[in-house]
């Protein structure tokens, strides 16, 4: 069934209480501040990057660390290593585990790639971010609190998408990255109202699904 | 439920690509029927062998599957088949001459006519009646008359016999027997119009009974005392299945010439007449005793 969500694999969840200085630093955390940290592997980067940015709406942790891996899970480094991994920092170990619940939370209920030909060979992420965390807010250069379409997908895909996403609706875009990523996918924020956003979200998965059925015509 | 799977479930059903119905799941392959041969199964119950013993009736026959087995199919279509053929035949033309019997007939014209028309064949036809009234001798005990009634088939076979036998049987009891008279196409009470022209005390008809499966040749005698029109089956004795595998036509004899014996002497019979006093003889001749079980006729091969 096209559009089925595919719901993200989180394969480690650890917690360091009282990390060392020196690879908070190296992290980019502060180590004035960050003592407690949350790291979390996941096989979806982008849903990842959401729920981090979820985490951050709903403790008072800061995101010091988030990179996806090179060329996406299905060739990952190890069985734990998936596709992403996400640091959470606080001072308070207690902070980490509200962080923690809420990035969960997201993950296994909000974010998550979306399958666009019904055999997962093509996949699309046309996530709507209605209200910005610090993190994301912080990445796109929006104010805390504004909506945006958090759009991704292969190549092709995104490219006809992006067009068709920014054609129907009023949104501006925030960040576009071509192809190749790490992980070889192409990504797009857009902002605007939050009608405009999920208009435009709305747009981006049919195109999407439409070059996955006719990729050539 | 987050807003972003809620657009994509409105995105699928625009496109049309929701499945309101589950994948149909794969039938395993129906195997073809079963070319299955069913031996027969021969009956187990004792009780059935037992009971089969004491009838001819269809008892402990086995099954094949849920059928019946084939002979058991074919031995019925044959026995039917007798029936029928004992039914749809007709005495020859000059059978009771050649047999030195006063030939009569009843007021039928014909054996479709004989099939239909009961009351028809219970009457003489004029002729007949003035052959008898010229031809017969009055005044007698015993007046036998053989006919075909519905089995020609057992008239012609043992017919003659059994008639002869009766005769001699009566005769050793001192009785005096009238005129033998043959009758086509006569049924059981052509006897009393008979009798009552002879003036006979007994009226006895021996004659070709109602097929049943395989017994195509039984003959029944039926017994009357003071013969005239208008007796009815209460007035009556009979004794019926005689052949070879029923009632032997010399057994049936005896016990027929003690039936006229005995009526001849209470002046009645039917069920007026007392069967007890009669003896053992009585007793086979009409009586509630035991009698042997018929044999069945095997008529195809098993």
């Amino acid at each position: 069934m096209i559009l089925e969500p595919i719901v993200p694999t989180v394969l480690s969840v650890r917690r360091l209480p009282s990390a060392d200085p020196a690879l908070v630093a190296a992290y980019g955390g502060d180590p004035a501040r960050h003592a407690a940290l949350g790291l979390v592997t996941c096989d979806q980067d982008d849903a990842m990057y959401v729920a981090l940015d979820e985490a951050t709406k709903h403790a008072e942790v800061d995101v010091i660390f988030a990179r996806s891996f090179y060329a996406g899970s299905a060739h990952a480094s190890g069985r734990l290593s998936g596709e992403i991994l996400g640091v959470l920092a606080a001072g308070e170990p207690e902070a980490i585990e509200h962080g923690l619940a809420a990035l969960l939370r997201c993950l296994a209920h909000d974010a998550c790639f979306y399958d666009a030909d019904g055999k997962r060979t093509v996949t699309v992420f046309p996530h709507v971010i209605t209200s910005l965390g610090e993190y994301l807010s912080r990445e796109a250069g929006l104010a805390p609190g504004s909506p945006m379409a958090y759009l991704v997908a292969p190549p092709i895909e995104a490219t006809i998408g992006l067009d068709a996403a920014l054609k129907a609706a009023d949104v501006r875009a925030v960040r576009v990255v071509p192809p190749p990523t790490e992980t070889n996918f192409a990504c797009a924020w857009l902002t605007g109202s939050l009608d405009a956003c999920e208009a435009a979200a709305t747009a981006y998965a049919a195109a999407v699904v439409d070059v996955a059925m006719t990729p050539k015509r | 439920m987050s807003r972003t799977r809620q657009l994509m479930t409105a995105l699928r059903d625009a496109i049309g690509s929701s499945d309101p119905l589950p994948p149909v799941p794969t039938m395993p392959p129906i195997p073809p029927p079963p070319a299955r041969v069913y031996s027969p199964r021969s009956e187990k119950s004792t009780f059935a062998a037992q009971a089969a013993r004491h009838t001819t009736a269809l008892l402990g026959i086995g099954h094949v599957g849920t059928r019946y087995a084939t002979d058991v199919v074919l031995q019925f279509q044959a026995e039917l088949a007798v029936a029928h053929a004992a039914v749809g035949a007709e005495l020859p033309a000059a059978w009771a001459e050649a047999n030195g019997f006063l030939g009569v007939t009843t007021r039928v014209t014909s054996h479709r006519e004989f099939l239909l028309r009961p009351d028809l064949g219970r009457r003489l036809s004029a002729e007949s009646l003035a052959v008898v009234r010229a031809k017969c001798t009055k005044g007698i005990d015993v007046q036998l008359i053989v006919a075909d009634g519905l089995s020609a088939v057992a008239c012609a076979a043992t017919g003659k016999q059994l008639h002869d036998a009766v005769a001699r049987a009566c005769g050793a009891r001192g009785l005096r027997v009238g005129t033998p008279i043959a009758a086509q196409f006569a049924r059981v009470w052509l006897e009393d119009e008979i009798g009552q022209e002879t003036g006979a005390k007994v009226a006895m008809i021996l004659l070709g009974e109602r097929p049943g499966l395989g017994t195509g040749d039984g003959l029944s005698a039926y017994v009357v005392y003071d013969p005239k029109l208008g007796k009815t089956d209460g007035d009556r004795n009979m004794i019926s299945n005689i052949h070879a595998r029923g009632t032997p036509p010399e057994e049936a004899a005896d016990r027929l010439a003690a039936l006229a014996a005995a009526m001849i002497e209470q002046r009645t019979s039917g069920v007026t007449l007392d069967l007890g006093r009669l003896g053992p003889l009585g007793e086979a001749a009409g009586g509630r005793s035991y009698r042997a079980p018929q044999v069945r006729q095997r008529l195809v091969a098993k």
